[in-house]
C-alpha cells in the first residue's frame, strides 16, 4: 500500500506535466492620451550593457513619437570616460539625480515617470531589463492628461544666457503639492561607449543623446503650487548661462529644455506631464 | 507577515512549553543549539582603490549584518527560528545600502515512524543539485531555501522518498511562482557475499521539480515579448518541469556518479541570442524559449596512496530561475557543480570562472600522490569552453607537500591559468587573461603552542598588447606571516602589493601614471571554545567572489572588518 501511496503521488507530479493552454501575446498599443512621459535612462559610457538600454529607448521614440521625452543620466556608475574619449558627460547634477533615483541593482536601468509599477518592491522604481520598459510606457500612456506645460526659452547668443519661462495650467483638478523640474540636455555627441554587450567592444564614433547636463530646479523639484484648479495657470522663470561651446560640446543646435511636473511633495514623484523646447 | 506571526507565536510557544515541560520531566531533555555570526565593517573611504561613492563610505561609515539561530529537538520535533538583521549592510548588493530586520527563517517538523513532515523553509537538494537545491551561502548572501512544507517516508532501511511544495524564499518575503518537487533516492548493495569481495554498490536516485509562474510574472513576461517584432515572439507557458535521474556506483576503490537532467522549455534571458530591432538590425539579448539539458560525469579512484578523480560535465540552456526576469545570483532554483579547483590562496584565487548556465562544456582531472609520509603531490586540470568551442577558462596546479616531523611543513607549487574576463567579468574588448603564479606556504612549530606560518606567492600576468599595458591590474606580488598561539590566538598581517600596475591599476590624478599600490591586511583573530572574534584591517583590491562556482564581482574595500560566531 505503502508503495502505491508515492506512485500515485509521483504519477500525479507527472500528469501535472500535460500540456497547458498557450499564453496569447498581444501587440502594442501606442493609441495615447496627450500625456508626455519622462523616461530617465541611467547609462554610462563604460557601460557594455548600456547600448541595448539606448537601443530599447531609440524603440520607444519610434513606437511612441511625440509621446515620449528621454534624459540620458551618466552619474558616477560606470560612466568613466574611455582613454580615447574627448568628453566627460559626468556632472554633479547627474550624480544627483542618480543617487536619488535609487536603488537600482545595475545599468542599464530607466524610470518611466518615476511611476512605482506595482510589480516593484516598496520604494523601487528603477526598471533593470531594457526590454521591459516600451510595455511600462505603453501602460503609461493610457494615463489622462492632467495638466499642460509650455516651455518659452530665449536665448542671448552673446552673453550664452537663456531666459526659460515655463507655464503650467491645470486640466483636471489636482491636490497637493506640485513641483517643477528643469532639465538641460544636449544629444549629438560623438565620443566611444562600451558596447561589449552588444559585442562590439567599444565603439569609437558612438552618438550619445539626451545627455543630462544640468539641472535648474531643486533635486527634488522646486515648489510650484499647492492644488491646481481647470485652466489655472502657473509661470516659473529661469535663467541659464550656458557653458562655452567647447572641443563640439555646448553647441546651441544640440541643447534642449525639459521640464516636468511631478507630485506627492518633495518626493521623486510620479511625474504627471512632461514637455520639451530647443533652447533658442 | 501577518501570516507569519501566528506561526512564530506558536514556535515560541511550542519551544517554551516543551522546555518548560523537559525541565519537570527530567527526563528526554531534548537538545537545543544555536549559533550567533555576525559581520560588521567600518567603511574608510579610499577614492584611489574605487572604494567610494557608496553611502557606507560617503556617509553611513558602519554597515552590519548578523545572524541568531535557535533550534531545539526532542521526541522527534524539530523546530528552528533564526532572526536576520541588516544594518546599512552591502552584502546584498556590494554598491548600495540594504537595512531590515525580522525573522529569516523558521521551521518545524517531527518523525512519526517512517514519516518526517516539515514545515517552514526548508534547505534540500536533489542529485548533486543540478534541478533543484535549496541552500544557504551567507559570504554571497544566498539562502533560497523553501517556504512550504516536505514530507519525507522512509520505504525501508534503503530507499526513501520525499515530495515538498512551496515558494522560494526572498530575504523577508518569497516569490510569488509555486513548486513542488518528488526524489525517490535508494542504495543497493551488490557486494559478494564471499570473503574478500570487493564492495560493489550503487545509489540511484531520481528527481522531479514543477514551477509554476504566477500571474505577475507571466505578464511580465508577456510585456517583454510583446515589444518583440514577430521572428522574435514566443509563447510563453506557466509551467516548466526539470527531471533528474542520477546514481553513484562504488566497486571497491572506484567511485562513479553520473547524473543527466533535462528541463522543459521556458522562458529565460539570454544574453547572446540575437534580437531584431524595428530598423531591421540585430543586437544580442532578447528573452527565449528553450529546453535545457546538464550531462555530468565524475569517476574517482583511491588506494594505495594514489587519488584520481575525472569530471565532465556538458551544460546547454539550463537557467532555472523561480523568475526569469532576476538576474546575477537572484531567484536561482538549482546549483550547477564548478568544474575547476576551488583555490584558497589569494592570488591562486584571483581568477575563478562562475559556472555558466547556459552553453558550457567542461573537464576536470585531479591526481593526488602520497609517496610516503613526508611526501605528497598533486596535479589538477580543468578545461572550460562553451559550446561553441570558445575558450572560457584553463588552469594547470601543481602542489607538493613536504612534512618534515612535527616540526615543519612547507608546501608549494605553481598555477597556469587562462580566464575569459569578457564573459566572466563582462569587460569589453579584453583579451584573455593569462597568468602564472608560483606559491610556497611554509609552517614551523615554534612549540606546542606556537606556530608561524607564512606565504609567498607572485602572479605574473600577460600583456595587454592593444591597451599597451599589462592585463587587468597587472603583476601581484603577496606576502603573509601569521602567528597562532593556541588554543586562542592568531596574529596576521599580510600584503598584496601590485608590483607592475595593468590596464585596470589605479592612475595618479597629477601624473597620469599608473600607480603601484600597497593593499595591507592586518588581523587579529581570538578563539574560546565554540566562539571566534576577529577584527582586521583591510585594503582589497576589486575581485571575483566565488563560492562554488556562483561568483559576484565585489568592489574595492578599505576599512575594518569585526566578525563574531558562536554555536551553542
Amino acid at each position: 500500500m505503502k508503495y502505491q501511496f508515492f506512485a500515485l503521488i509521483v504519477v500525479s507530479f507527472l500528469l501535472g506535466a500535460c500540456t497547458e493552454t498557450m499564453v496569447m501575446i498581444p501587440e502594442i498599443t501606442n493609441e495615447c492620451t496627450e500625456k508626455v512621459i519622462l523616461v530617465e535612462e541611467l547609462t554610462g559610457v563604460s557601460c557594455p550593457n548600456c547600448p541595448k538600454g539606448t537601443e530599447a529607448v531609440e524603440d520607444i521614440l519610434a513606437l511612441f513619437p511625440g509621446t515620449v521625452i528621454v534624459v540620458g543620466v551618466h552619474g558616477d556608475f560606470l560612466c568613466e570616460p574611455k582613454s580615447d574619449s574627448k568628453y566627460d558627460f559626468r556632472s554633479e547634477p547627474a550624480k544627483a539625480v542618480e543617487d536619488f533615483l535609487q536603488p537600482w541593482l545595475g545599468k542599464p536601468a530607466a524610470t518611466v515617470d518615476r511611476f512605482p509599477f506595482v510589480d516593484l518592491p516598496d520604494g523601487e522604481i528603477a526598471l533593470i531589463n531594457p526590454n521591459s520598459w516600451l510595455s511600462r510606457v505603453e501602460q503609461r500612456c493610457q494615463t489622462p492628461q492632467a495638466l499642460d506645460i509650455q516651455i518659452d526659452s530665449n536665448y542671448d547668443e552673446e552673453s550664452r544666457q537663456a531666459t526659460i519661462t515655463v507655464t503650467t495650467t491645470g486640466m483636471v483638478p489636482i491636490e497637493g503639492e506640485l513641483r517643477m523640474n528643469l532639465f538641460i540636455t544636449e544629444s549629438h555627441l560623438i565620443d566611444p561607449q562600451d558596447a561589449g554587450g552588444l559585442g562590439q567592444g567599444i565603439i569609437s564614433d558612438y552618438e550619445h543623446n539626451h545627455v543630462l547636463k544640468d539641472m535648474l530646479s531643486e533635486l527634488t523639484g522646486d515648489f510650484l503650487v499647492n492644488n491646481l484648479s481647470i485652466d489655472q495657470s502657473v509661470t516659473k522663470t529661469y535663467t541659464y548661462e550656458m557653458p562655452a561651446e567647447s572641443n563640439g560640446e555646448w553647441l546651441l543646435d544640440n541643447m534642449e529644455v525639459v521640464a516636468f511636473i511631478t507630485e506627492g511633495g518633495q518626493t521623486r514623484g510620479p511625474v504627471l506631464h512632461a514637455a520639451i523646447t530647443h533652447m533658442d | 507577515m501577518k501570516l507569519i506571526n501566528p506561526i512564530l507565536l506558536a514556535l515560541v510557544f511550542l519551544l517554551f512549553g516543551t522546555l518548560v515541560v523537559a525541565q519537570e520531566a527530567q527526563q528526554d531533555k531534548g537538545s537545543f543549539t544555536g549559533g550567533f555570526q555576525n559581520s560588521s565593517n567600518f567603511f574608510i573611504r579610499d577614492s584611489l582603490i574605487g572604494a567610494f561613492d557608496i553611502p557606507q563610505y560617503d556617509y553611513q561609515h558602519f554597515g552590519a549584518q548578523s545572524w541568531l539561530d535557535l533550534g531545539y529537538t526532542r521526541s522527534g520535533f524539530d523546530i528552528g527560528v533564526r532572526f536576520d538583521v541588516f544594518n546599512n549592510s552591502n552584502l546584498r548588493n556590494p554598491n548600495q545600502s540594504y537595512t531590515a530586520n525580522g525573522i529569516g527563517r523558521w521551521h518545524i517538523g517531527k518523525s512519526l515512524d517512517k514519516f518526517d513532515i516539515r514545515a517552514g523553509y526548508i534547505y534540500d537538494q536533489i542529485g548533486s543539485g543540478i534541478i533543484y537545491r535549496a541552500y544557504e551561502e551567507r559570504a554571497l548572501l544566498i539562502d533560497n531555501a523553501l517556504k512550504g512544507v516536505r514530507l519525507t517516508y522512509k520505504i525501508n532501511d534503503n530507499w526513501n522518498a520525499r515530495v515538498f511544495a512551496g515558494q522560494q524564499r526572498n530575504l523577508f518575503t518569497n516569490y510569488e511562482p509555486n513548486m513542488r518537487g518528488a526524489v525517490l533516492e535508494g542504495y543497493v548493495d551488490l557486494t559478494s557475499k564471499e570473503e574478500g569481495s570487493k564492495l560493489f554498490t550503487l545509489a540511484p536516485g531520481i528527481g522531479l521539480i514543477g514551477k509554476t509562474l504566477d500571474d505577475r510574472t507571466m505578464s511580465s513576461i508577456v510585456d517583454i515579448v510583446k515589444t518583440y517584432l514577430d521572428e522574435d515572439r514566443f509563447k510563453p507557458t506557466h509551467n516548466t518541469y526539470a527531471g533528474s535521474i542520477y546514481n553513484t556506483l562504488t566497486f571497491g576503490p572506484i567511485s562513479f556518479y553520473t547524473e543527466a537532467a533535462i528541463k522543459t522549455a521556458e522562458a529565460f534571458n539570454d544574453p547572446l541570442a540575437l534580437k531584431t530591432n524595428r530598423d531591421g538590425s540585430t543586437s544580442p539579448g532578447k528573452m527565449v524559449r528553450e529546453a535545457g539539458s546538464v550531462y555530468y560525469g565524475s569517476l574517482s579512484y583511491a588506494g594505495n596512496g594514489l587519488g584520481v578523480t575525472l569530471e565532465a560535465k556538458r551544460t546547454e540552456n539550463f537557467e532555472f530561475r523561480v523568475d526569469p526576469n532576476l538576474q546575477l545570483i537572484e531567484g536561482l532554483i538549482n546549483f550547477i557543480p564548478p568544474m575547476n579547483r576551488q583555490n584558497t590562496y589569494r592570488l591562486t584565487a584571483r581568477y575563478s570562472p562562475a559556472t555558466q548556465l547556459l552553453s558550457e562544456q567542461a573537464y576536470q582531472a585531479d591526481v593526488k600522490y602520497r609517496w610516503n609520509k613526508k611526501l605528497t603531490t598533486s596535479a589538477n586540470f580543468s578545461y572550460i569552453t562553451d559550446l561553441d568551442g570558445n575558450k572560457l577558462f584553463q588552469e594547470t596546479y601543481t602542489e607538493i607537500i613536504y612534512k618534515h616531523s612535527r616540526k615543519w611543513q612547507i608546501k608549494g607549487g605553481l598555477q597556469l591559468l587562462d580566464y575569459n574576463q569578457e564573459i566572466y567579468e563582462q569587460k569589453t574588448g579584453v583579451p584573455i587573461v593569462e597568468t602564472v603564479t608560483p606559491y610556497v606556504d611554509f609552517l614551523y612549530k615554534i612549540s606546542r603552542k606556537k606556530s608561524i606560518r607564512t606565504e609567498f606567492q607572485f602572479l605574473a600576468i600577460g600583456d595587454d598588447e592593444k591597451a599597451g599595458f599589462k592585463q587587468d591590474y597587472g603583476d601581484w606580488l603577496f606576502g603573509l606571516v601569521e602567528f597562532s598561539v593556541a588554543p586562542h590566538w592568531s596574529f596576521g598581517i599580510s600584503d598584496m602589493y601590485n608590483i607592475t600596475p595593468g590596464k585596470l591599476s589605479p592612475t595618479d590624478p597629477d601624473s597620469g601614471e599608473k600607480l603601484a599600490l600597497h593593499y595591507p591586511r592586518i588581523d587579529i583573530y581570538y578563539t574560546y571554545k565554540s566562539n571566534r572574534f576577529s577584527l582586521s584591517y583591510i585594503k582589497q583590491v576589486e575581485g571575483i567572489v566565488c563560492n562554488g562556482g556562483i561568483c559576484r564581482l565585489e568592489p574595492a574595500f578599505s576599512g575594518f572588518n569585526f566578525t563574531a560566531s558562536s554555536s551553542f
